[in-house]
């Protein structure tokens, strides 16, 4: 018991009387300086470098959830509404792709499943719009 | 002379910096007196924290003060610049092993066995050497609790483990080191 005291004492002893304070080995100011120089507002720059980050990260994830075309035509049961078939025909592949990715718990119907085929029955696609 | 560095740093983090204003209306010679004021203690918290590697140490003390000038807004002065500046130190330190997913997912069994970890600090020739040779979260918390003075209850906040688990962290670590102590009569 008595061992197990000391050997605690003597242990808190030796970390109480390591160094406080140990310098680094070389000036670390320098690159501080360099990255405390203003580049926008606080609030704005973390900001752009998440966006920037994101947008690197989207092809990526594309890749990985690359959504493959259904082969079923198109339905009113997909229950998309007209203004957002108008939305997915003025994007883009790629930016069609990115949101269905970020759609995957649709919420508007067949939404996802139906932009998932928009390529493969782009005419379908438009021949249902004008049916609505 | 370890004495003499205790007490400066405890002076120093007990006292209100002069140029705390200073730095937070974003001036920059503010700032660099509060580096060189700080710099060496909050080095001595980055080497215990990565094991005494010196190039990651001097990442988290740049990467540190970087951020902490990005948010001098949340720097509001009721606590004293170097404690604000050693929780900066410990998130990003901890945010650094969150990327590398060696802390917070890490395996119990990846972390080496407790003999082994024993006879690589059995062999250390200080007690710095000693503490670098802890398994990892053991020589967080050894650190955090023993060192800076954190609670179980802040430790666990800080890193999402549960205050038992540090606990035992510190037990598990303590238990190393009294052993090293024990063969090295204590000498740090």
């Amino acid at each position: 018991m008595n061992r197990t005291i000391d050997s605690d004492r003597q242990l808190d002893l030796a970390l109480q009387s390591l160094p406080r304070a140990l310098p680094p080995h070389k000036d670390l100011w320098p690159k501080i300086a360099a990255g405390i120089k203003d580049r926008g507002s606080s609030w704005l720059r973390p900001g752009l470098i998440a966006a920037g980050i994101a947008l690197l990260m989207l092809p990526l994830a594309l890749v990985e959830r690359r959504i493959s075309p259904a082969v079923e035509p198109l339905s009113v049961s997909d229950g998309a509404k007209p203004e957002i078939i108008d939305a997915l025909l003025e994007l883009d592949r790629a930016h069609r792709e990115i949101l269905v990715w970020s759609r995957r718990a649709p919420t508007n119907g067949g939404l996802a499943r139906m932009a998932g085929r928009i390529e493969a029955h782009r005419t379908e696609l438009l021949l249902y719009r004008s049916q609505l | 002379m370890n004495a003499w560095f205790w007490s400066t740093a405890t002076l120093m983090a007990t006292l209100p910096s002069i140029d705390a204003p200073g730095f937070r209306r974003g001036d920059p010679r503010a700032f660099e007196a509060l580096y060189k004021t700080h710099v060496a203690t909050l080095n001595a918290l980055a080497l215990r924290l990565t094991g005494q590697d010196h190039d990651l140490a001097a990442e988290l003390i740049q990467d540190s003060f970087i951020r902490a000038w990005h948010q001098r807004s949340q720097f509001r002065g009721d606590a004293s610049f170097a404690t604000w500046m050693h929780r900066i130190v410990v998130n990003a330190y901890l945010a650094t092993r969150r990327r590398s997913a060696r802390l917070v997912a890490i395996d119990e069994a990846s972390e080496p066995a407790v003999e082994s970890a024993a006879l690589a600090i059995d062999a250390a020739s200080d007690l710095e050497q000693a503490l670098a040779r802890l398994p990892e979260r053991a020589r967080l918390v050894v650190v955090l609790h023993e060192l800076e003075g954190y609670s179980h209850d802040e430790i666990a906040a800080l890193t999402g483990m549960a205050a038992g688990t540090s606990r035992a962290h510190l037990h598990r670590g303590r238990d190393l080191l009294k052993r090293w102590a024990a063969r090295h009569g204590g000498n740090p």
